[in-house]
């Protein structure tokens, strides 16, 4: 097992990694803009030091954070670019779709645990491995499993944990590259499959704009694929062997798919749209009630729901989409066919009311 | 004057145009994701040719359009760069902030006549381009200005102008060609607000060719950009964002106007000559603003701003995000906004209509 290590975080692998630092400087940039402090970033490759300033001007705008003086130097060693091609791969609707898309040229899939899936939790990331080794053998890719402490060391799992300075959602996309940087000798380009269509590109720490930013002399970055999550899914269920593997839970219950949380739930709204009635990955849970009474949140990708209502879904998961979103965007809560939910929405609503024609309280 | 047209649109100048048909490519692209047509290219320049594909499945989700196939051959002509570095100069707050950042390497300032303000309106593009010259000569740049029918004759992009108007600037920037290398595109929306516009930072640099690179500059804020200009005079004094009326240099009534004057003021200048002494708390108050602007206005709210103004512009966030119409202080208002407030209560309950 190959390890680098950088200011109590780490990342191992049975694959050799990088012996430069420059690996963290993607971390130790975004750390910098959010705390204020000017960070000493040491070498950097000329291809990336072009880019560091605009880097951090989006970042200093998005977390928001501060635009901090760059301090390094360039780097003269002439970095020899490695053969292969990789995809970071954690078996969702994206990572399958960019796969798909480049499979002629991918020669490696890039399985991250402590991501998604939290270091301690071993038990779901061998359900994920497993089906990911097998997604390797069919695709005839090689896979590389990496560890780290990236993600989790935020999380009560860990004592004593570095602090992470804000929310994953910003910081992910710097995390990816990091892995990618320390990962060189295996790659000279990497694919990171889009989370969000180009139709939805709100700040998120993997965004095509950021995204290439990262690259370097030795090591290209993609930001791959700006199709509507429908779209992606269209091309992913013609590979029966794909979408039998599909894994898009975040909630780590053990279970491969919850087939509760949000996220399994637009993933098997989208497969119905798609005239995929039954699909091996996912439990036998939908329904139109358990639509209806989700609560939407800004930061749970309304934009797919959204796109929802453009598909062939039957009319009574339409309707139930459909009520979930009005909910969400009058600001509800979501019916449940409950009369006490249908008072909560009364009082709700008499409130949001009552708010909008007081505040704020105009002085003058 | 010198003249490119293509199907009945021209782009016309006093300084030397592009000899090649490449400059409407952007223009007949964004047509085809549009209609869903597709249309032969031409010859494309390789830089240019391995970004269609991006660019096109952009537009198409943005207008939404369709992924249209993409017609074109690989153009093998040697092309000289010219040098020189230009940059699309409305003496708007974007354009002057672009302007001072790169003041050293910038050389054209290039004012377009059609795009804002009508071609059949002289008398105001004839004020813009007073002062725009006269920037010019502080900044000692040479103005280029360029009369084009792009934007009024330009046939139904979904998605209108909005869309439109960053496939007409790198069309214009083709035109010029002979003037520039390069070409600085002032950013409309700061990194914070990408949402699909036609001149973004994801879109802009893609239409780059071997020979001119197109560059979208400045992610900062407004109120960051103001900041700069507010330690240039003779900028300041120049500035014009009205789309409105065109007859005055700045109405000073329009929501940009009022915008523009509250962030002058947070910043501590009390007078500015390019605008009309209108501001007060009941004109910001009454401002209906749209949720594409919204966030512009939160910006707003900061301590440098005196208290009744900030009530005010805080009461027209807050009648933007609630859904009522602003207030006015007149009882007739008052009623309209508890009428709303009911209607929109009653629609929150009632729909969509739940066929279970």
């Amino acid at each position: 097992m190959n390890r680098v290590t950088d200011q109590g975080i780490w990342i191992e692998s049975d694959v050799p990694l990088v012996n430069l630092q420059e690996w963290s400087l993607p971390l130790r940039l975004v750390k910098a803009v959010a705390e204020g402090i000017p960070a000493n970033l040491d070498r950097v490759s000329p291809r990336l030091a072009g880019n560091l300033e605009t880097i951090r001007d989006i970042y200093a705008v998005w977390i928001p954070g501060h635009k901090i003086p760059l301090n390094f130097e360039l780097s003269s060693d002439t970095a020899v670019p490695e053969k292969g091609v990789s995809l970071f791969f954690s078996g969702g609707v994206d990572s399958f779709f960019s796969l798909i898309k480049h499979r002629d040229e991918i020669d490696n899939l890039v399985l991250i645990h402590g991501f998604e899936v939290p270091l301690a939790e071993t038990k779901t990331f061998e359900l994920a491995l497993e089906q990911a080794r097998e997604v390797a053998r069919l695709f005839s890719k090689r896979l590389i499993v990496v560890r780290t402490n990236l993600h989790w060391e935020e999380s009560s799992l860990y004592k004593d944990p570095p602090r992470i300075p804000f929310d994953w959602e910003m910081y992910g996309g710097a995390a990816l590259a990091a892995i990618a940087l320390a990962l060189v000798p295996m790659h000279r380009k990497v694919y990171i499959a889009s989370t969000y269509p180009y139709a939805d590109l709100h700040p998120h720490a993997s965004h095509p704009l950021l995204d290439p930013l990262w690259s370097t002399e030795a090591v290209q970055i993609v930001h791959d694929g700006g199709e509507t999550r429908l779209n992606k899914l269209r091309v992913v269920i013609q590979y029966p062997e794909a979408l039998s593997r599909l894994r898009v839970c975040w909630e780590n219950l053990g279970n491969y798919n919850c087939g509760l949380c949000k996220k399994c739930i637009v993933t098997m709204l989208e497969l119905r749209a798609l005239g995929v009635d039954r699909c091996a990955a996912f439990p036998d849970t939908l329904t139109p009630e358990l639509v209806r009474a989700q609560e939407l949140y800004n930061s749970s990708s309304i934009w797919h729901w959204r796109d929802l209502l453009r598909s062939d879904l039957p009319p009574s998961l339409h309707a139930a989409v459909r009520s979930a979103i009005h909910s969400y965007e009058t600001g509800l809560p979501p019916r449940t066919g409950k009369w006490k939910r249908g008072v909560k929405r009364w009082l709700y609503a008499a409130r949001n009311a009552g708010r909008a024609l007081m505040a704020p309280i105009d002085r003058f | 004057m010198n003249r490119v047209s293509d199907r009945g649109i021209w782009i016309e100048s006093d300084v030397p145009l592009t000899s090649t048909l490449q400059w409407s490519i952007p223009l007949r692209l964004v047509q085809a994701v549009s209609t869903g047509e597709t249309d032969d290219l031409g010859s494309v320049s390789p830089l240019l040719a391995g970004n269609l594909e991006t660019i096109r499945d952009i537009y198409a989700a943005w207008i939404p359009g369709h992924q249209v196939p993409l017609k074109f051959v690989l153009s093998s002509d040697e092309v000289a760069t010219a040098s020189g570095v230009s940059l699309f100069f409305s003496c708007g707050v974007d354009s002057f902030y672009s302007l001072i950042k790169h003041r050293d390497e910038i050389d054209n300032l290039v004012l377009i006549h059609g795009f804002d303000i009508p071609l059949a309106n002289i008398e105001a593009f004839a004020l813009v381009e007073a002062q725009a010259r006269e920037a010019a000569r502080l900044f000692s740049k040479r103005l280029i200005v360029v009369r084009t029918n792009l934007h009024f004759e330009q046939p139904g992009v979904p998605g209108g102008w909005g869309m439109y108007c960053g496939a007409a600037l790198a069309a214009v920037a083709y035109a010029l060609a002979p003037n520039h290398g390069k070409v600085y595109i002032a950013s409309s929306y700061p990194y914070a607000d990408l949402h699909p516009w036609g001149s973004h930072p994801l879109l802009d640099p893609r239409w780059s060719t071997e020979t001119v690179q197109i560059v979208h500059d400045g992610g900062e804020t407004r109120m960051d950009k103001l900041r700069v200009i507010i330690q240039y005079p003779e900028a300041l004094s120049r500035l014009r964002v009205c789309w409105e009326s065109l007859g005055n240099y700045n109405c000073g009534l329009c929501e940009k106007c009022v915008r523009t004057m509250l962030a002058l003021r947070a910043l501590g200048v009390d007078r500015c000559t390019a605008f009309p002494d209108t501001l007060t708390p009941g004109l910001v108050r009454r401002q209906e603003i749209s949720h594409h602007c919204v966030d512009l206005w939160r910006e707003l709210l900061c301590p440098g701003l005196p208290p009744a103004l900030y009530a005010a512009a805080q009461s027209a966030i807050h009648s933007c995000d609630a859904g009522l119409p602003p207030r006015t202080g007149r009882w007739k208002r008052g009623v309209k906004r508890w009428l709303y407030a009911v209607r929109n209560a009653g629609r929150a309950l009632m729909a969509p209509i739940d066929p279970s």
